[in-house]
């Protein structure tokens, strides 16, 4: 009990030893190694986390540019799409003006020239209704010869 | 046999055989023997605690091993703070001995504890480590000069601290250990059957535990106190 042995305390000193190496070994360094492996994975996925984060708010930023400059282009591309409507209209408008005064033109034209033809139809008519008038009146036809040229001047006269 | 004659026998610490080398005869104490098989039986649950250990999906036997690291680490490292790091494997291995060797009893070994080699040996070692750890930290001049700090008078004291300390972490926990024993087996003779199962959850159990931290944060403070 109290009787001092200095083999005891030897070889408790000893054991003690022993058993703090061993449990060095069995136990700190097993623990210890697996805990800072883990924590260090862990530091590894967040930093991949964090890096993965970044380069989705890059590629958002990327987008959003993108779309913006859609959307810039879509009004620049309406607005020559309505700027070049516009000159077609005008064109399309200015031909078809064009196009109706021509035929009106024409047809004036040719209003005219058959007023021509009828009237010198006319003319023509009348004076052989004239000649064949007078030709009867005068009975010979000697005369109505002669008279043809004078009927004629007569014509003239009362047509202008 | 009477009650005295028990207890004596109980208490005495029987050779159980001895070595023969060169021309030394080595006793072997029944102490020493209990030690053996406290260091058996906690080697093996280490081993067994951390074989198989994974980062990930770890299993129940390795999140209880993790659990008991933490913890352990935690109680040791709360008084010792960072500069003694180094020195918490030690002394939770010290911890664990002690409690296992207080309560070993309940399982029929006669306790190391109960020997007063045995916690000589602990308080040996602890001031070694304390003393050591001192001059590590400080180096041998400012060791020296912190036996004359605060002021010089103190000296002795200083001095005395160091051979006083150990003898009464070894006295202490020796006392405690036996105390409480000797308590137990009186209760067992006066009172049996159910009363002393109630004393000894704390005479065997609570207070096995209690004395073997007691012993480990007196020493984490001495070694506190030596590296600052």
């Amino acid at each position: 009990m109290i009787n001092v042995s200095f083999w005891s305390i030897l070889w408790t000193v000893v054991n003690l030893l022993i058993l703090v190496v061993a449990f060095r070994i069995f136990f700190f360094k097993p623990i210890g190694n697996i805990i800072a492996k883990r924590q260090e994975e862990a530091n590894e996925i967040y930093a991949k986390a964090a890096a993965k984060e970044n380069e989705a708010k890059d590629l958002a930023t990327q987008y959003e540019q993108k779309v913006a400059e859609a959307e810039s282009e879509k009004k620049q591309i309406i607005a020559d799409a309505r700027k070049s409507a516009d000159t077609q209209y005008q064109k399309i408008v200015a031909d078809a003006k064009n196009d109706a005064k021509n035929i009106k033109d024409a047809a004036v034209a040719e209003a005219n020239q058959e007023k021509s033809k009828i009237i010198a139809g006319a003319k023509k008519e009348i004076a052989d209704i004239v000649v064949d008038a007078t030709t009867k009146v005068v009975g010979s036809k000697t005369g109505a010869e002669v008279d043809s040229e004078l009927f004629d001047e007569f014509l003239d006269k009362a047509g202008e | 046999m009477t009650l005295a004659e028990k207890l004596v026998e109980e208490l005495n610490c029987e050779e159980v055989f001895s070595l023969h080398i060169g021309g030394f005869e080595i006793p072997i104490m029944e102490s020493v023997v209990v030690t053996w098989i406290v260091m058996a039986v906690l080697i093996l649950l280490a081993i067994f605690l951390t074989t198989g250990l994974k980062t990930q999906n770890i299993s129940k036997k390795q999140a209880f091993a993790e659990l008991i690291y933490e913890k352990l680490n935690a109680i040791v490292g709360a008084t010792l703070g960072e500069e003694g790091k180094a020195y918490t494997g030690y002394l939770i291995t010290i911890l664990l001995y002690i409690g296992l060797s207080n309560v070993i009893g309940l399982f029929g070994f006669k306790s190391p504890t109960k020997d007063v080699n045995v916690t000589a040996a602990l308080a040996l070692m602890s001031i070694v480590l304390v003393e050591a750890a001192g001059i590590y930290q400080k180096g041998v001049k400012k060791w020296l000069h912190s036996f004359v700090e605060p002021v010089a008078i103190v000296t002795p004291f200083n001095i005395l601290d160091v051979f006083t300390r150990p003898l009464s972490l070894c006295m202490r926990l020796f006392g405690n250990v036996l105390g409480a024993f000797v308590i137990m087996e009186l209760l067992k003779i006066v009172v049996p059957p159910v009363i002393p199962a109630v004393f000894s959850l704390y005479f065997d159990l609570f207070d096995g535990l209690l004395q073997a931290y007691v012993f480990v944060f007196l020493t984490s403070l001495y070694l506190k106190e030596a590296i600052e």
